[in-house]
């Protein structure tokens, strides 16, 4: 297999030592890959993916991308093409959707063309020169992705890309995620509640809860598994604790049928 | 006098021509730095810093005694740069509202400005000029000035346009293309500082605040698209200027506050007329 885009090896954040945020997370991405991130709020799920776009560097751990360890200040962000959750745009000033793909020509990679290609792919042409404070959630996500996308990063992060979209949004997301993938190879993280998308379109799916273990046979995983991980915290906390305490390693195999959530709900 | 008669004034007198050309060149900059200012919600902190010009000005004209107006300009404007930049940090780590810090500093540095002017015994300057400006403070050393930093200021937004309004709508856009984005948020504290201390004598250290407020407002009030905002903040910074120059000379009014309240009256006409 070719050398992963992305390596991440014993991760960890913490603000303080008593407030750590992530704890030795490992992961590969390799081209073409789509990674699906799960895990209740405040998981660290946000954190991971500021250390991977280089808005945060890890307290500790390695981060390779490329092969090649790098500090803030020399962080490849060319590669990466992000999505926010929070989407924090300025709410006064009156830039239109076209100006706002337009910024991108400063990428000397970006041209005319490729904008206006954009513009019909994304469906864009009905609000190009619309105010974007004044788009609908969906218009805006199309939007964004459609901006990330126009530098051809190698690297595809989408937070929580589904937040705020109707079933008509979250199906045009769904082919554009298909598309991307097809088209363009890039390796995609997806990070969403929910839960079909991640399962519809994610090869291996990493849960986050400060610690972290994997679910990479994504065919093991049934519907309730995950829901169990994301809306259930409690019980699956509870698992955890009972399975943490007889093993020391924080890797393990999680067994999340209705069976063993019950058993546990007994005996404690 | 008609008002038409009294434009004559500003060919005849050497100081009103002055005026004229300080003026032109205040107007070109609070234009042009309105938009990103008001933007980013850093109204009331160029307010903050045109308050602790006072301050500046205080330690200047009391421990240098000395006529030459250079001295006191850099004096004043390292003193005030010290203190913007100290705001620059504090709103960039966000630890505390910035409305705080400026409710803080507001009114202690003017406060400390008053009380060290206070020590000065052979007081020739009056404090009160630089709180309102006058115009027949005005020297070729000023216009000069003036001039200048517009000019560096213009070029500064003009060049790194798209940057800049990265800037304005996303930061967090603008870090992941590598913007540095830090290093726009100080340099528009410095530049701001910087035109703030050289329009005291013109706009005064209370009224130039309204200069760098009103021309942005109103563009973003009444246009779309980026590049429209900067030309119409320009365009309205440079004609309200000028008809409240020429009102300040017809009227026998302060320049400063003429000035303030004629941008005030255009911007509440064309709220009237877009209803």
């Amino acid at each position: 297999m070719s050398s992963p885009i992305l390596a991440v090896n014993k991760v960890s954040f913490h603000y303080s030592p008593e407030q750590v945020i992530l704890q030795d997370i490992d992961l590969q991405l390799h081209q073409g890959e789509v990674l699906g991130i799960i895990g209740p709020n405040g998981g660290g799920k946000s954190t991971l993916l500021k250390i991977l776009v280089g808005l945060l560097h890890q307290t500790s751990g390695e981060y390779q991308i490329q092969g090649k360890v790098h500090s803030l200040r020399t962080f490849p962000y060319q590669l990466f093409g992000y999505v926010p959750q929070k989407k924090e745009l300025n709410s006064i000033f009156p830039l239109t959707t076209l100006e706002l793909l337009q910024l991108e020509k400063n990428n000397s990679t970006v041209t005319n063309q490729i904008i206006d290609t954009a513009i019909q792919n994304y469906n864009l042409t009905s609000f190009l020169n619309s105010q974007i404070n004044q788009l609908s959630g969906g218009q805006l996500q199309r939007l964004l992705i459609a901006r990330t996308l126009l530098k051809n990063p190698k690297i595809l992060i989408l937070d929580e890309p589904s937040t705020g979209l109707d079933t008509q949004g979250i199906d045009q997301l769904g082919s554009m995620i298909k598309t991307i993938r097809a088209e363009k190879k890039q390796a995609i993280i997806l990070v969403d509640h929910n839960i079909k998308q991640i399962l519809k379109y994610a090869d291996m799916v990493l849960c986050l809860n400060k610690q972290h273990h994997w679910h990479d046979k994504k065919e093991k995983l049934s519907k309730h598994v995950l829901e169990s991980v994301y809306h259930c915290e409690y019980e699956h906390e509870l698992i955890h604790e009972q399975l943490d305490s007889s093993t020391s390693s924080h890797h393990h195999c999680c067994d999340h049928s209705p069976q063993e959530v019950e058993k546990l709900e007994d005996e404690s | 006098m008609s008002f038409i008669t009294s434009l004559g004034d500003f060919w005849q007198y050497d100081f009103l021509l002055k005026a004229l050309l300080g003026t032109i060149a205040l107007a070109f900059a609070t234009g042009v730095i309105s938009p990103i200012i008001v933007s980013k919600r850093y109204s009331f902190m160029g307010a903050a810093v045109s308050h602790s010009t006072l301050f500046g000005l205080a330690v200047s004209l009391t421990f240098f005694n000395t006529a030459s107006e250079q001295i006191h300009f850099f004096v004043t404007l390292i003193i005030t740069l010290l203190f913007a930049m100290f705001l620059a940090k504090e709103t960039m780590k966000k630890d505390l509202p910035s409305d705080s810090l400026i409710g803080i500093f507001f009114s202690v540095m003017m406060a400390l400005g008053i009380i060290i002017y206070s020590f000065k015994v052979d007081g020739q300057e009056d404090l009160i000029s630089f709180l309102f400006g006058n115009i027949l403070l005005l020297t070729n050393f000023d216009i000069i000035l003036l001039a200048t930093i517009s000019l560096i200021i213009i070029t500064c937004i003009t060049v790194y346009f798209s940057q800049w309004v990265y800037f304005i709508f996303d930061p967090l856009g603008a870090r992941l293309r590598g913007i540095k984005i830090t290093l726009l948020h100080y340099l528009l504290f410095i530049i701001m500082t910087t035109l703030i201390v050289t329009a005291i004598k013109l706009a005064g250290t209370v009224l130039v605040t309204t200069l760098l407020i009103l021309p942005g407002v109103f563009a973003l009030k009444h246009f779309n698209g980026s590049k429209q905002v900067f030309i119409y903040s320009t365009l309205f910074a440079l004609v309200t200027s000028l008809m409240g120059l020429a009102m300040a000379n017809w009227l026998n009014t302060p320049s400063g506050a003429t000035l303030a309240l004629t941008q005030f009256t255009v911007f509440s006409m064309s709220l009237v007329f877009k209803k």
